[in-house]
């Protein structure tokens, strides 16, 4: 599976770490997950963790095209967003994805909290859209032009980008 | 230069200069057991000291934010704990309520990036993370039992 070996030989060993495009690569793995996902219409726990990786992935490219910062765990990830005044709509929107998929990871039966289509509207569409939308003013061109982003559906598209 | 500095109190000032290499500082306790260190070494732990003082401040003045923070939403909060993770403190609030409160965690949010711009608290590492209610156990693996400080309300 490409993801897998991306994620493992590429960024997460350190042994060479992702450039932007390779980050944007990597977002764009998760995106073909999430369509799948989307289209299923269910999982919706695997839809909250690939939407929260897509995010990593799309914020590590910001990282990479501004500053050639890799971020060595999800603490240092978040230090540095919140450090850095201008993602503070990036941080505020990651946030909801990061608090999701931490509870559908590590909490017992957490079925009951969101279902798969307030996953859709409220992460995926809302918060993941807005990350997206507030982080491609900080990639490169060519990095705009290669990340496949999220595409609201019509009752969602006109909806104002969370700051 | 070979300076003698007496504890616990300084009378008058002392300069350590660190331009001065190789230097070594003799000091003289109370209990005159007389030591020498090396003047960088000195150096260095006279900044953790410095340091220590100004974190227990910065503490003391995160506490104080959390805790208004905390009481402005007791409605919408069933508990906030502060604990440790990963070297960093940890804010966890608890809803109150099973579903997710989008509006809670966006202020969340905006409190945890406030506290990481606030100069006053450059010292401060702190994480938050909001939590549908949980049960003792469940809570327990987001809690380091080597500091657990939980917020009663009204408090």
């Amino acid at each position: 599976m490409r993801w897998d070996h991306l994620w493992t030989h590429g960024w997460c060993c350190n042994t060479n770490m992702a450039s932007e495009i390779e980050h944007i690569d990597l977002a764009n793995s998760n995106q073909k997950l999430i369509d799948h996902l989307i289209h299923e219409n269910s999982f919706h726990d695997w839809l909250t963790t690939v939407a929260f990786y897509k995010a990593i992935h799309v914020v590590e490219a910001v990282f990479a095209n501004n500053s050639n910062y890799h971020s060595h765990s999800h603490a240092d990830r978040e230090e540095k967003l919140k450090r850095t005044a201008r993602y503070k709509a990036i941080f505020t929107n990651y946030s909801h994805l990061l608090t999701e998929s931490r509870t559908v990871r590590y909490l017992l039966n957490p079925r009951s909290r969101l279902t798969i289509e307030t996953v859709k509207s409220l992460l995926i569409y809302k918060r993941l859209f807005a990350v997206e939308q507030n982080s491609l003013q900080f990639l490169s061109d060519r990095a705009k032009k290669s990340l496949v982003k999220i595409q609201p559906p019509p009752n969602l598209a006109n909806q104002a980008v969370p700051q | 230069m070979t300076t003698a500095i007496g504890f616990p109190e300084l009378s008058n000032i002392v300069e350590i200069d660190w331009y001065d290499e190789n230097d070594k500082i003799i000091v003289t306790p109370r209990n005159q057991l007389r030591f020498t260190i090396q003047k960088d070494r000195a150096i260095e732990a006279l900044r953790i000291v410095r340091d220590s003082e100004r974190f227990t401040l910065q503490f003391e003045l995160l506490l104080g934010k959390l805790a208004r923070w905390v009481k402005e939403r007791a409605s919408d909060i069933q508990t906030a704990i502060i604990t440790l993770q990963d070297n960093s403190l940890m804010f966890v609030v608890v809803q109150s309520d099973d579903c997710y409160d989008e509006q809670l965690q966006d202020d969340l949010a905006e409190l945890d990036f406030a506290i990481a711009q606030d100069t006053d608290l450059d010292l401060m590492r702190l994480r938050t993370v909001m939590l549908p209610p949980v049960d003792s156990d469940a809570l327990g693996s987001f809690v380091d039992a080597r500091m657990v400080l939980q917020y009663q309300h009204g408090k």
